[in-house]
């Protein structure tokens, strides 16, 4: 099999990348592809008391030229605050017994060409590798005698969102599939995106293939025609292949962040 | 002496048993391994080109088609379709407005559209547009959320294939679809709500079980976990399957 753009099956297209340069948010990364796609995410956060709040993360996403109903933005929305708060590391917002931080996800699609969920998740983890939080400086036990935390006034202390915890901290990525007869492709772009039997958007943490998993149509128009079911062997061989490969995307988008780091500049273009 | 200035009844009123307690008891299941018994009827709005009804456990379900109808505006050589589901305002779910579709009910739709596209044979209704409603009437009483909605999206699916059948529309096959728990201790239940890996797979059976609609969510433990309770969900597909044939024979 060969793709238009002669990548292997498991092959993701090429992104440029930046992160941190929001002033006003806690974290921000921006990615942009070669077809034109960008997504900004910026990551905000609030101290908050666990036992008054259901979800410790709230994720907003805004597409240009979309309606906020409309079925994309509220399926990738719906989508991506399952993945979060099924598979995120919560430990790392815990700050004393009783208060956690509570991080505002809020991401802007600039434009698109091929369905945007990963690169919505892609800039999503780049955000979250790189948020940076103040320095608790109050006792971190207030079981007993109840107390408001306090942190550091300078942000120089400030720590990595990934330093909070002892545990590896890998948020979550949303991964699209196509299916076309017997092949498997991962990332498909737009043109591959027209033609495709079938996709599938499945979630990956922990170095495995997690929920959520579903298929749908990624051509522009419902109608299409090409548009087929899936067997349960196209949904198993794309799991596997999800499991053997995309492991590395997390190894390539960290060295990411490390030679972003070493090329801080304060511009964005 | 009655009182004059209310408005009273005539004698011979009854009051209502609104909010009373329904005495009727489901009868339990036989095992894990069996869909919930339901009640199915069809054509009961007049003004639809078809519709049909679904009791199962508290869910109450109505599906209406409209369709084909004639689109505006420039040549489609194929028919599109369009679904809209929506909860009654006293089913409480989380993060809804109540004034425009919530998450759940836009997922609902979405993945309700992506299974009929594949089932309805478009190229027989060009430029015509086939509506589809789905209206939640009834859920249990502590509202819809993420735990139960593969659920009851299983079961809008069943519902909404009848309604399409019953409007004369030309499909493929017939789309029914199935739900399995595995629980934390890695049981599969068919048919249940509760948390833990819930997967739903919507099938047409007599094209060779092509998997039309795919939806897994909740925690997992591994690739095995999913091929299981798709298998599973599949089975209970075929079961319904069967369950909506001998209904739709008794109808004719």
């Amino acid at each position: 099999m060969y793709r238009p753009d002669l990548r292997s099956p498991h092959q993701f297209r090429l992104l440029e990348a930046k992160t941190g340069f929001l002033p006003g948010s806690n974290g921000s990364a921006r990615i942009r592809m070669t077809d034109g796609g960008e997504c900004i995410v910026s990551v905000k956060s609030k101290v908050v008391q666990r036992a008054q709040e259901s979800n410790l993360i709230e994720v907003d996403v805004d597409i240009s030229g979309l309606r906020d109903d409309s079925n994309l933005v509220t399926n990738i929305k719906y989508n991506l605050t399952t993945l979060l708060l099924q598979s995120f590391p919560f430990k790392c917002l815990h700050l004393t017994s009783r208060y956690s931080y509570k991080l505002y996800i809020d991401c802007i699609v600039i434009s698109h060409a091929s369905y945007p969920v990963t690169l919505v998740s892609l800039t999503t983890y780049l955000a979250l590798k790189t948020t940076r939080l103040p320095l608790l400086v109050s006792e971190t036990n207030d079981q007993d005698i109840e107390e408001l935390p306090t942190f550091s006034d300078d942000w120089d202390d400030s720590k990595l969102l990934a330093h909070m915890s002892d545990i590896q901290f890998r948020p979550p990525i949303l991964i699209t599939i196509g299916v076309v007869g017997s092949n498997i492709l991962l990332d498909p772009s737009t043109e591959e995106e027209q033609v495709l039997d079938n996709a599938i958007i499945a979630g990956f943490a922990d170095d495995a293939v997690t929920t959520p998993i579903i298929n749908m149509n990624l051509a522009y128009n419902s109608n299409n025609t090409q548009f087929k079911g899936l067997d349960n062997k196209a949904i198993t061989e794309s799991i596997a292949l999800c499991n053997k490969y995309c492991g590395a995307l997390f190894k390539a988008l960290d060295d990411l962040i490390d030679q972003d780091e070493d090329d801080i500049d304060g511009s964005i273009f | 002496m009655s009182d004059r200035r209310r408005i009273t009844a005539p004698g011979n009123t009854y009051f209502p048993r609104v909010g009373a307690e329904n005495k009727t008891s489901t009868r339990p299941r036989d095992s894990n391994n069996t869909p919930a018994s339901f009640y199915l009827t069809s054509n009961i709005v007049l003004n639809a080109n078809g519709s049909s009804y679904l009791e199962v456990d508290k869910f109450i379900i109505q599906a209406q088609v409209f369709g084909p109808r004639p689109i505006k505006g420039s040549y489609m050589d194929r028919g599109c379709v369009s679904v809209e589901c929506k909860f009654l305002s006293l089913i409480r779910q989380n993060g809804s407005d109540s004034k425009s579709m919530s998450g759940l009910e836009h997922r609902i739709a979405s993945f309700v559209e992506t299974c009929l596209v594949l089932s309805i044979l478009l190229d027989k209704y060009p430029k015509s547009t086939i509506d589809v409603f789905i209206n939640v009437l009834a859920a249990d009483d502590d509202g819809i959320d993420e735990s139960k909605i593969q659920r009851l999206t299983a079961w809008i699916v069943n519902c909404t294939s009848v309604a399409i059948v019953d409007s004369g529309i030309e499909v493929k096959d017939i789309v029914t679809c199935g739900q399995t728990l595995v629980g934390d201790e890695g049981t599969l239940k068919v048919d249940l709500q509760g948390r833990g890996l819930q997967a739903l797979v919507a099938i047409m059976p007599m094209r060779n079980d092509e998997i039309v609609g795919l939806w897994m969510d909740g925690s997992s433990k591994g690739t095995t976990d999913y091929s299981l309770a798709m298998a599973s969900s599949i089975e209970m597909a075929k079961t319904v399957r069967s369950n909506i044939n001998s209904y739709l024979l008794q109808d004719q």
